[in-house]
């Protein structure tokens, strides 16, 4: 990790602390754990299901990057929110990098706790299989916020100030939902296979897999290569 | 050589301009338009249209080249630190200087502010700590400042006057400023920002008055009037039709902003406009002719109605 990577995660970790950005996460745990538990007492077998496609990763997860990117680049572009650095002699892409790769750190954590919590609240303790769930849906939070990281990545190199951010969110809610292919570059579509729901085009769980990581890379380099040297 | 080559932006250009090594003092009327002007040629930011260029490569293109560059911007953000004292570090290790952030802040007279957090300063305060590393910075070759004077008393005027001077020899030296008696301390070849383009202006004051405010108002006879009788101002014009509002001159610009207001406010005359214009001594006195002067209320030039110092 060069310095220039080190001083932008180092900027963003304050950005994050100062603009109290964990408050985004308390939030989410309750809107999480109140929806789960409203899916529990409906008493449906696929409760959990129904928790984690909809409200945790179809809803919170995505505004909870969104957010986080928000908060970390000050509600700027990322040109401008390295800018500091690069104009002391920094290097603005490696800034850029080390910004990013700190609230993906953040979203992987938050998308873990969260995959995990929302299994363990609308399954109850009681069941069996409880454990297995709450770790296959941990392992595709951190995917999910891993992926979000690297799309909001891209968007933030898009518009004056970083209005590429709600172009995505917009879109991924919007577009992600479909199963056509028109839903193929956005998260949303392979997290939903990924949790069990309709893949998008038919795909299998593996393929949508390889989509979401190939995209996910795709967008993070892009959004790196925009920014100035 | 810092050049501008078919630059355009915001209220800029199209500007194909040189700045050699020396001083180059840039004045203009609108302070915005000044501030952008600062940023392009401190390569923080890229123009809409054409290229600023240092020694034939594009300037804030590279980590290295952007290290040449020493920077006061109009709006100043610090790094992000615990601290000011930990913000001026990074910078100055970004920088490669040896220089140590607590002793350039105790020579520049801004110790007190070292402990202070980078966002709970006051602007004025945030411009002073960037003004004190562009000057303290080596080896920068580009200095560009966005009217520095105004951070005095923060930092003393002697010692931004001293500190870019010494500069002159080896780096291009730019500074923006919207007031002629600046850009008069400021000494250097002065360059005039009219209509978005950069003029070589050989500047002449007029003794004891360098600035003028086109005033629109309610009442503006009543105000020219009152503003005759005020000593922040040394000439009060206007030409029939009134609506065309009055000229207010004086020698500082923020004084006579004042005294308009005061003015006005005092005698309950609603302002529409007021607007800064500078006056180039060999201009004006053409274009003064054609005013009258308010206070012995016949045909006059500007400068006459008071004595001038």
């Amino acid at each position: 990790m060069t310095r220039s990577m080190a001083l932008g995660a180092r900027i963003t970790a304050l950005r994050l602390a100062e603009r109290r950005s964990w408050i985004w996460f308390v939030v989410a745990v309750l809107v999480c754990t109140l929806g789960a538990s409203f899916m529990r007492e409906q008493g449906s077998p696929s409760a959990a299901d129904m928790a984690l496609v909809h409200i945790t990763f179809g809803l919170v997860v995505p505004l909870l990057a969104y957010l986080s990117f928000d908060a970390a680049l000050a509600g700027q572009a990322f040109e401008q929110a390295v800018n500091p650095l690069a104009r002391h002699g920094g290097s603005g892409r490696e800034a850029a990098v080390g910004a990013s790769f700190c609230v993906c750190v953040l979203l992987v954590g938050y998308g873990a706790a969260l995959g995990a919590l929302t299994v363990l609240v609308s399954r109850g303790g009681g069941d069996a299989r409880v454990l297995a769930d709450a770790w296959a849906s941990s392992w595709i939070g951190a995917v999910a916020g891993l992926a979000y990281g690297a799309w909001y990545t891209l968007a933030s190199t898009l518009g004056k100030r970083g209005g590429g951010r709600i172009g995505l969110l917009l879109t991924d809610w919007v577009l992600g939902a479909s199963t056509g292919f028109l839903a193929v570059p956005f998260p949303r579509a392979h997290i939903r296979s990924l949790l069990g729901g309709t893949p998008a085009l038919d795909w299998s769980q593996t393929a949508g897999l390889v989509a979401l990581v190939l995209g996910s890379a795709l967008a993070g380099s892009l959004g790196a290569a925009r920014l100035r040297r | 050589m810092l050049a501008l080559r078919a630059v355009r932006d915001p209220g800029l250009g199209p500007l194909t301009f040189d700045f050699g090594p020396g001083v180059h003092v840039v004045l203009g009327d609108w302070a915005p338009t000044l501030d952008r002007l600062v940023e392009l040629l401190a390569g923080v930011r890229q123009p809409r249209s054409g290229h600023v260029i240092w020694e034939g490569r594009l300037l804030g293109k590279t980590p290295a080249l952007r290290r040449e560059v020493g920077a006061l911007l109009g709006e100043e953000e610090l790094l992000p630190a615990r601290s000011v004292l930990s913000a001026l570090q990074t910078a100055l290790e970004l920088h490669a200087s040896s220089l140590n952030a607590a002793t350039l802040l105790l020579n520049v007279g801004l110790a007190a502010l070292a402990d202070r957090e980078p966002r709970a300063l006051e602007p004025r305060e945030r411009r002073a700590i960037a003004l004190a590393l562009a000057l303290a910075l080596e080896p920068v070759r580009i200095l560009v400042l966005a009217d520095p004077l105004a951070v005095a008393p923060l930092v003393s005027r002697e010692l931004i006057l001293q500190a870019c001077h010494a500069r002159a020899e080896q780096s291009v030296v730019v500074i923006t400023t919207c007031r002629p008696q600046d850009a008069l301390e400021l000494g250097g070849r002065v360059v005039r920002l009219v209509g978005g383009q950069l003029h070589v202006e050989p500047y002449v004051m007029p003794p004891g008055s360098a600035c003028e405010l086109c005033v629109q108002a309610s009442d503006t006879r009543r105000l020219a009037a009152l503003l005759a009788a005020t000593s922040a101002v040394q000439g009060v014009g206007f030409q029939e039709p009134l609506a065309q509002g009055i000229w207010v001159r004086g020698a500082d610009l923020e004084a006579l902003a004042r005294a308009v207001a005061t003015a006005a406010s005092d005698a309950g005359i609603q302002l529409y406009s007021v607007s800064p214009r500078i006056v180039p001594g060999a201009t004006h006195e053409a274009a003064a002719a054609t005013h009258v002067d308010a206070q012995r209320g016949a045909a006059s030039i500007f400068g006459r109605a008071k004595a001038t110092p």
